[in-house]
């Protein structure tokens, strides 16, 4: 469960073990948060955010699992979070009843991943936004396992849920971003 | 055509698997690296006494209110009682 060597030295605060721990994660950490997020900015300030919590509360870490699944936890909380708070400030502004804003959710997203290649920009934007309009826990479990390419047992622990949930939760995520595609494709590439 | 739809499909799906990891940028990596000192000066600038005297001071002045509340309350209960007295007494009359 050790996959940090300098875990004690963070514990007592030393720069130069978090210095190590940024050089680790940090990359992991906002590639996740630019997954979920889906905006650099906001994916920039969600990192510090979760770096910052990591450091504040790097004494609660008990161990049970690996640094990086625990890490990996605090980091879907925070998106989850950011990404309630903007919705309730989005729906606030514009004043959408709650049982009208999932269904205003469409397939236009302008987000272009800057990790794809140019010649799959424009399907990866489709791709981006047919993965924004799931529900948050299939986005979340999608982009843990698509994205990030980590494993279904550890999917589980950072969900803090079962193995048999995390596959369901792919499952019917992919079975959503085939129906949301396939609708798409009737209306814009026939 | 359907065929072709599909294929469509799941190109679109297996297109993140071309996803490349982006490295973080060199201000990003400054303001992690900095948070830390950051910490640290926030600690300085509030004494944790200062807090403690802070939440102390709030708790006074919510006890003391309550106990004024309370107090007004009382008097005006007795002050009823007393006019209820004299009417009643001067409806006997």
């Amino acid at each position: 469960m050790d996959d940090f060597p300098e875990i004690e030295a963070l514990k007592k605060g030393s720069q130069s073990a978090f210095n190590c721990l940024i050089a680790t994660f940090s990359q992991k950490v906002y590639n996740l948060s630019l997954g979920i997020l889906q905006n650099e900015q906001d994916a920039e300030d969600v990192t510090q955010e979760i770096f910052t919590t990591v450091f504040l509360s790097i004494n609660q870490f008990k161990g049970d699992s690996k640094l990086s699944t625990w890490i990996y936890r605090i980091s879907v909380n925070k998106c989850q979070e950011f990404l309630r708070k903007k919705t309730r400030k989005k729906r606030f502004g514009f004043i959408i009843p709650i049982d009208k804003a999932e269904s205003t959710i469409q397939i236009s997203s302008n987000f272009m991943h800057p990790g794809l290649e140019l010649e799959n920009q424009e399907r990866g934007a489709i791709l981006f936004a047919a993965i924004n309009a799931l529900p948050e826990n299939q986005k979340t479990a999608f982009t843990l396992f698509n994205l990030e390419s980590i494993p279904y047992e550890e999917i589980a622990q950072i969900m803090n849920t079962s193995l048999s949930a995390v596959e369901s939760l792919i499952f019917r995520a992919r079975q959503n971003l085939k129906k949301s595609l396939s609708d798409y494709y009737d209306e814009n590439e026939r | 055509m359907e065929t072709k739809k599909e294929f469509w499909i799941e190109q679109t799906l297996n297109s993140s698997k071309e996803l490349k990891s982006v490295p973080i940028s060199e201000s990003l990596r400054k303001r992690l690296e900095a948070i830390p000192q950051t910490i640290e000066i926030f600690d300085k600038r509030i004494p944790l006494k200062a807090i403690w005297l802070a939440a102390a001071s709030i708790a006074l002045l919510i006890t003391v209110n309550i106990a004024t509340f309370n107090k007004t309350q009382k008097v005006e209960n007795q002050e009823s009682t007393v006019y209820n007295e004299y009417f009643s007494y001067l409806d006997q009359l």
